[in-house]
């Protein structure tokens, strides 16, 4: 019988810091699948995934051992990945505004070295139908969904690691099921003939 | 009797496994009967199988060794290290108490001593800048950090009490505004200090 994941966070909060293997060979695979479907890339997300777990083991003398290990490990997860998007975005605009010159403002004549998201999906290995349907899902339908399915988290867990209430995240799950149904039935008629404009059902 | 449009979310709660007992029997109940609900239930499978592809994302083979490398650099965790937040919540939760019958008697003996309506308006308006300063400051360190909170609330109980006697005996507005500034640059650095023993240890 293995250990639970409070053991062996005790163990290693005790000093048996090699412990911590254990626990990034248990979370490793759902970690990777979450951060790679919310980044879209395969190379960062793998990167992103080591610094989830880094960062897990220094802060793990705050882990409260009442609350599933996963949710505070999908938290941090979700946290990183959220502030490596904003970091993205944020690298975007600011390639895109103007540089003060002694002559006046100009734009900037250079070709970001990080692509934004929706690019880095596009690029690359062909994406499947279903990973691009799910990249364009709004944030708040898509991590819930990507908990469900890429992380493989019960519907509690992901109510904790979301601070969000167990009806919200069904609710959600469902709603984004329904739509990214649609959107593949959509983009299958497309694909045989014209797209309809009205919200299939 | 069969002609209806199956509800979705119930069929999606179902094949997830999240109905409760009761609805499962009652669902399974309407299947039996409703070819309709049936053929939707099976194509919600393929569709949810579909879905747990998304799972199939397979870290690198030396994931695990790349992170405790990365670990490795780090400080072990010691016995003892861990924040002891319940002795914190503790110690925080009889601080502020403190705080509410020092701050509620400190006002009672003022208004009855006369000494509120008698001080200059900049002293009492500095008290209560300076005292929501204080108390914004230890809420603020409540949220990020769990030791620091009893620490944070204990000053600002010792910066009120030092206030009220200033403004007891006259000070005037220029003395208290001065230790506003001093105090807010105390409970920064002092906040900084416990959070790098933190972190250090």
């Amino acid at each position: 019988m293995s250990a639970t994941d409070q053991e062996i966070v005790e163990a290693v909060l005790a000093g048996e810091q090699h412990r911590y293997a254990e626990l990034v060979e248990r979370y490793r695979g759902k970690i990777v699948s979450y951060v790679m479907r919310m980044m879209g890339n395969y190379d960062d997300a793998v990167d992103l995934s080591q610094e989830v777990f880094l960062k897990a083991y220094t802060a793990l003398d705050s882990y409260r051992p009442q609350y599933p290990f996963t949710a505070w490990l999908f938290r941090i997860a979700r946290n990183a990945s959220i502030d490596e998007l904003r970091r993205r975005r944020l690298t975007m605009v600011s390639l895109d505004a103007p540089v003060a010159t002694g002559e006046g403002e100009m734009q900037r004549d250079v070709a970001a070295d990080t692509p934004g998201p929706e690019a880095m999906f596009l690029e690359g290995e062909a994406r499947s139908e279903i990973e691009q349907a799910i990249y364009d899902l709004p944030d708040k339908y898509r991590e819930p969904l990507v908990l469900r399915h890429a992380a493989e988290m019960s519907y509690d867990e992901i109510s904790e690691a979301l601070e969000l209430p167990l009806g919200t995240v069904k609710t959600r799950i469902f709603r984004a099921r329904e739509a990214l149904r649609g959107n593949l039935e959509r983009s299958a008629e497309g694909s045989a003939g014209p797209t309809p404009g009205a919200e299939g059902r | 009797m069969n002609r209806h449009e199956p509800n979705r979310d119930m069929l999606s709660a179902y094949a997830d496994g999240v109905l409760s007992p009761d609805a499962v029997r009652s669902m399974e109940q309407h299947l039996v009967e409703c070819d309709t609900c049936a053929r939707a239930l099976e194509s919600e499978k393929r569709f949810l199988t579909r879905l747990d592809t998304l799972a199939h994302v397979v870290p690198p083979a030396d994931f695990v060794n790349a992170v405790m490398g990365r670990v490795a650099q780090h400080p072990v965790h010691r016995p003892g290290n861990a924040i002891p937040w319940r002795a914190a919540m503790r110690y925080g939760v009889a601080a502020a108490l403190v705080l509410a019958v020092i701050l509620g008697g400190g006002v009672t003996w003022m208004l009855g001593s006369g000494t509120l309506q008698n001080a200059q308006p900049g002293a009492v308006v500095a008290v209560g800048i300076s005292s929501a300063a204080g108390l914004a400051a230890g809420a603020f360190t409540t949220l990020r950090d769990f030791v620091s909170q009893g620490f944070v609330v204990l000053e600002a109980v010792a910066q009120l009490l030092w206030r009220v006697t200033l403004l007891a005996a006259g000070a005037g507005w220029m003395i208290q505004v001065t230790l506003l500034l001093l105090t807010v640059s105390l409970n920064y650095a002092f906040t900084r200090l416990v959070l790098n023993y933190q972190r250090r240890n």
